[in-house]
């Protein structure tokens, strides 16, 4: 799959069986991220590699820098610190982590792309979507929270046969999309990238 | 004294502005040119804008001597325009606002020109001719609207003359319409060309296709040159707003017409406009290129003029709409 943004991203792409009611790991209230297969892949997070530092205590204020690839939160080379700052999704220490045990659906084909892969579904009788998914970590709850306000808010009204969802969950930006047309997928995920670019560069730099 | 910041990038000029009281603090801007024979396409010209975005909100911020916390509002352009460029704007705008806790506005881009034509050049109540790349519109105010008493029912002037450039391979840089402008200073004969007035209203595609159509074999057969053209060009379609505008103006009993948007500049319009004001005892206003064309400053004005007003956009509506017109907008902070 390929795509533009800011280097490497954390791709989560999870065969579901849209036929059968969702993802057979996900539990949870119906109305919770569970809903979205994203319940596995958040689960992930806890472990070696997962987002850096505390999250949700510091806000766009916090000080320190973008995670270190060992994950110890360690202020990088590249320390963005100063209010205002968008820490950056920490992709690498997460690609790990993102990796998801999908649920075994049959008839699914699996193509890898760079971070993740990405899968057809078979919802019904000649019917296939694809569904790809996106887990980005910021450095804390308001930041993601920040992130996603400003990039969900143009919602793709016009763009026909592509669903999107976008949920925060602790500092953890998370994003699918279901389409039939790869092409529209496509799209629809530069797109978002794109946007992601702008929002997620060190803006304390400025005033 | 609210300071307020305003994004602009409708088009393919992106700027930042600063404004506080009436005072332009600063408006920097970049244009996105294309090469000769072209135009600009939405995907390319917002990777331009998010190129530049940030560097212009520095310089912005620098050039006004201001820091965020002295900015009370942010403003951008919540439409009309190409959807790709509003909308990475529009992303930036949303993320300042929330990192530096600040107020969103979302601006009409029409209203913007006209509220920076008002407070430059000082015209009480105007009408107003609105002419771009984009839009082609006669203004006037009335009970708390921008009302449009006539317009474009096809392609706008600005666009005629850009496509026509194409056609002719004139340079984009700094901008077609300027490049017409100089070359049909050296024109020396008229080509007539279909001249479209419907009652209040303008239509240009006919006179496009006429003139893409018999361009070439013009030129070839050297009926006339290119200069010819574009003198040509010029002087039919700017006749026709000055037909509709000075319409209006009677029907308003205006004595006052204003010139806002890119095609604004153009200082053979300004001179027929003016011919016109004079035999009917008006004025007219104008301003330069640093107004004229798409700017922030203009964004920040309508901006300050909203914010004072009481106007807040919440983040859940700031979404953009390529398709916003001038009437749409409440206009509270006149009587």
């Amino acid at each position: 799959m390929d795509f533009e943004g800011n280097g490497a991203v954390a791709a989560a792409v999870q065969a579901e069986d849209e036929g059968s009611g969702g993802a057979a790991d996900a539990g949870g209230s119906p109305s919770g991220p569970e809903d979205l297969g994203f319940a596995s892949v958040l689960e992930g997070q806890g472990g070696p590699g997962s987002p850096c530092g505390p999250s949700g205590s510091g806000g766009p204020e916090k000080q320190s820098g973008p995670c270190s690839p060992n994950g110890q939160g360690d202020p990088g080379p590249n320390n963005q610190g100063g209010p205002g700052v968008l820490g950056g999704p920490g992709v690498e220490e997460t690609a790990g982590s993102a990796a998801v045990d999908a649920p075994s659906v049959t008839q699914a084909a699996r193509a890898s792309g760079p971070g993740g892969d990405a899968a057809a579904v078979a919802v019904g009788p000649g019917n296939p979507q694809t569904v790809f998914t996106l887990t980005l970590p910021f450095q804390s709850y308001l930041e993601a929270e920040l992130a996603r306000l400003a990039m969900d808010t143009d919602a793709q009204r016009h763009w026909q046969g592509v669903e999107k969802e976008v949920i925060v969950t602790d500092n953890v930006l998370a994003v699918r999309w279901i389409a039939e047309d790869p092409d529209l997928l496509r799209v629809s995920i530069n797109s978002f990238l794109e946007q992601l670019s702008v929002v997620g560069r060190p803006i304390s730099s400025v005033g | 004294m609210p300071a307020v910041l305003g994004f602009e990038g409708s088009a393919n000029k992106i700027g930042v502005g600063v404004v506080r009281d009436g005072k332009v603090l600063a408006n920097p801007r970049r244009t996105y040119v294309t090469p000769p024979g072209t135009g600009f396409l939405p995907g390319d010209t917002a990777r331009h804008h998010r190129a530049v975005i940030l560097d212009l909100l520095q310089e912005a911020l620098t050039e006004a001597g201001l820091t965020s916390q002295d900015i009370d509002c942010i403003a951008y352009t919540k439409g009309p325009g190409m959807g790709a460029p509003l909308v990475s704007v529009a992303v930036v705008a949303r993320t300042v606002a929330q990192l530096w806790n600040k107020p969103l506005l979302g601006v009409n881009h029409c209203i913007g020109h006209i509220e920076m034509g008002r407070l430059i050049t000082g015209a009480t109540n105007p009408t107003v001719l609105y002419v771009s790349g984009g839009n082609t519109q006669v203004i006037a105010y009335s009970e708390h609207r921008y009302r449009i008493f006539g317009e474009t029912i096809d392609i706008a002037v600005g666009n005629c003359l850009d496509r026509f450039a194409r056609v002719l391979k004139i340079s984009n840089d700094p901008s077609p319409g300027y490049n017409i402008e100089q070359m049909a200073k050296r024109g020396k004969k008229l080509v007539e060309l279909p001249y479209t007035v419907k009652g209040m209203d303008v239509s240009f595609s006919g006179i496009l296709s006429f003139i893409e159509d018999v361009a070439q074999r013009m030129l070839v057969t050297g009926e006339c040159t290119p200069e010819d053209l574009c003198f040509s060009l010029q002087e039919t379609v700017f006749a026709m707003l000055v037909e509709i505008t000075e319409r209006a103006m009677a029907h308003c009993g205006s004595q006052e017409a204003l010139i806002v948007g890119g095609v604004g500049c153009n200082m053979r319009l300004q001179e027929m406009m003016e011919t016109m004001c004079q035999e009917r005892g008006a004025r007219l206003f104008a301003t330069d290129e640093r107004f004229c064309i798409d700017n922030g400053a203009m964004i920040a004005q309508a901006g300050w003029e909203m914010f004072r007003a009481g106007h807040r956009t919440p983040l859940s509506d700031s979404g953009v709409t390529q398709r916003y017109r001038t009437d749409e907008v409440e206009v509270t902070w006149r009587d």
